[in-house]
């Protein structure tokens, strides 16, 4: 079994347990064992690159632990996922930057060589989406529209090579769900999560923009794969006033969602936790 | 010289530090939009992102950090994906944001720095982000506290809401990190 190293992220730690759960199931089911590590700190999201530029220590810290451990990560928030990736691309690119960041980290024991890969589960799960096919015992018959976790893949420079991230890649999962993909003109939009805790009518707006969008594209619900796209698009969805007739769009997580096709129970997928 | 390569800017000019701090040829910048057409907040803010790269290349210092939009930017990266000329715009704002913070001009967004202040210190205590006592710490800065009771006492009954912070024993060491570099070792 392949072990690998579940970063949730200080969001997803503390607001959503089922899709946390939800992933490890999937991944212990695909052959992944996800271990924690004790000690991460915050990767300090796209806020703390926003006021200093001594930001990169942040990531370093829990990038150092896991070499440490010698295994690579899987997160599950796009912005985590956006700040290891690029703090490994800087680091990598600036030979400077990693010295300054490894006095520092000297202090604490520490040292990072800079070998530490960093995946998104969405990008796990393309990988073996034959696999997941194959498991399906419960068809989804119905019209999914995705949100994808639009900070795994941007910007650009930091790609890897291999495009398995490109916006293609819940696509492909969700469709081998047996469920059908909602196209809608706001798809590849920021959902507006980052902003919601210090301007919240504007998040409000934005995220409003991208569900109406979604609801008139005739999706029945929303696939997301992001702590930030569920914490707006979810638990903010009341105050948005919808045009829909006050009907609440469903929104699930991509791991509970196959959960639910690979004939998991659904309070083990948790989705009465919405 | 080749056709290609881009202007030199002028020594010790506002974009001269920019194109230094960020590491991104904004001088290359020819006005085609695109970043401005994609961005989802582009209604909100008071310069577009195209107007910002080029009052950078007018070296209107005052006019970009007194900005609201450096502070409205989500960071979703959809400019710096869309550029044709490969610029890194959402790093540019980045790179804003700090200077907006060093230079004392007055932001033109009053709670976001707030908020950003707040997040890091929240971070320095205890190496994670506890949601609870980040948001009383930046209501009691910005002087609301009200507008998120109804959903927070939602978000508590279904377990979203943890009251006690998530702590590990390298909470002290992330502190470490930061007072180092505020002492200005190490920088």
């Amino acid at each position: 079994m392949e072990r690998m190293i579940l970063y949730p992220g200080c969001l997803v730690l503390s607001r959503f347990h089922e899709y946390e759960l939800a992933s490890r199931q999937i991944l212990s089911k695909l052959g992944i064992e996800a271990l924690d590590m004790e000690e991460f700190c915050c990767c300090g999201s796209s806020l703390v690159s926003g006021v200093r530029d001594d930001w990169i220590n942040l990531p370093a810290y829990s990038l150092a632990r896991a070499e440490r451990l010698g295994m690579d990560i899987i997160t599950l928030c796009g912005s985590c996922t956006n700040v290891f990736l690029r703090a490994n691309f800087y680091l990598e690119k600036d030979p400077s930057l990693l010295e300054r960041a490894n006095s520092r980290l000297e202090r604490l024991d520490l040292g990072y060589a800079g070998t530490t890969t960093v995946r998104h589960i969405v990008e796990i799960l393309v990988d073996r989406v034959d696999e997941i096919r194959e498991s399906v015992v419960s068809p989804l018959n119905f019209n999914v529209a995705l949100s994808h976790p639009c900070q795994i893949m941007r910007p650009s420079e930091i790609l890897p090579e291999q495009d398995t991230l490109s916006f293609q890649a819940m696509r492909g999962i969700v469709s081998a769900l047996g469920a059908e993909v909602v196209d809608y003109p706001a798809e590849t939009d920021c959902c507006g999560s980052t902003i919601l805790l210090f301007d919240r009518a504007m998040a409000l707006k934005v995220g409003k923009r991208k569900l109406e969008s979604a609801i008139e594209g005739g999706a029945e619900m929303i696939s997301v794969c992001c702590g930030n796209c569920l914490l707006l698009l979810d638990r903010y969805q009341s105050q948005m006033e919808l045009k829909n007739g006050g009907r609440r769009m469903p929104l699930i997580s991509l791991p509970q969602l196959i959960g639910l096709a690979l004939g998991f129970p659904q309070d083990e997928m948790g989705v009465f936790r919405h | 010289m080749s056709q290609n390569e881009p202007v030199i800017p002028k020594e010790n000019s506002f974009l001269a530090e920019i194109v230094q701090a960020s590491g991104e040829t904004l001088q290359v910048c020819y006005q085609c939009q695109k970043c401005s057409a994609g961005c989802p907040l582009g209604d909100a803010m008071d310069l577009l992102p195209n107007q910002v790269l080029r009052h950078i290349q007018y070296d209107h210092r005052e006019k970009v950090l007194g900005s609201k939009t450096i502070w409205i930017c989500a960071s979703c990266y959809t400019c710096s994906v869309r550029c044709p000329n490969d610029i890194d715009i959402a790093r540019i704002m980045d790179t804003l944001r700090h200077m907006a913070i060093r230079s004392g001009i007055t932001p033109g967004e009053k709670d976001i720095p707030v908020f950003h202040s707040v997040f890091l210190d929240e971070i320095k205590s205890r190496g994670r982000i506890h949601e609870l006592s980040l948001i009383l710490k930046f209501k009691s800065k910005t002087r609301d506290f009200l507008k998120d009771t109804g959903i927070g006492w939602k978000m508590f009954r279904l377990g979203k809401i943890r009251l006690l912070p998530s702590t590990f024993s390298g909470g002290k060491e992330i502190k470490e990190i930061f007072n180092s570099f505020e002492k200005g070792k190490n920088r």
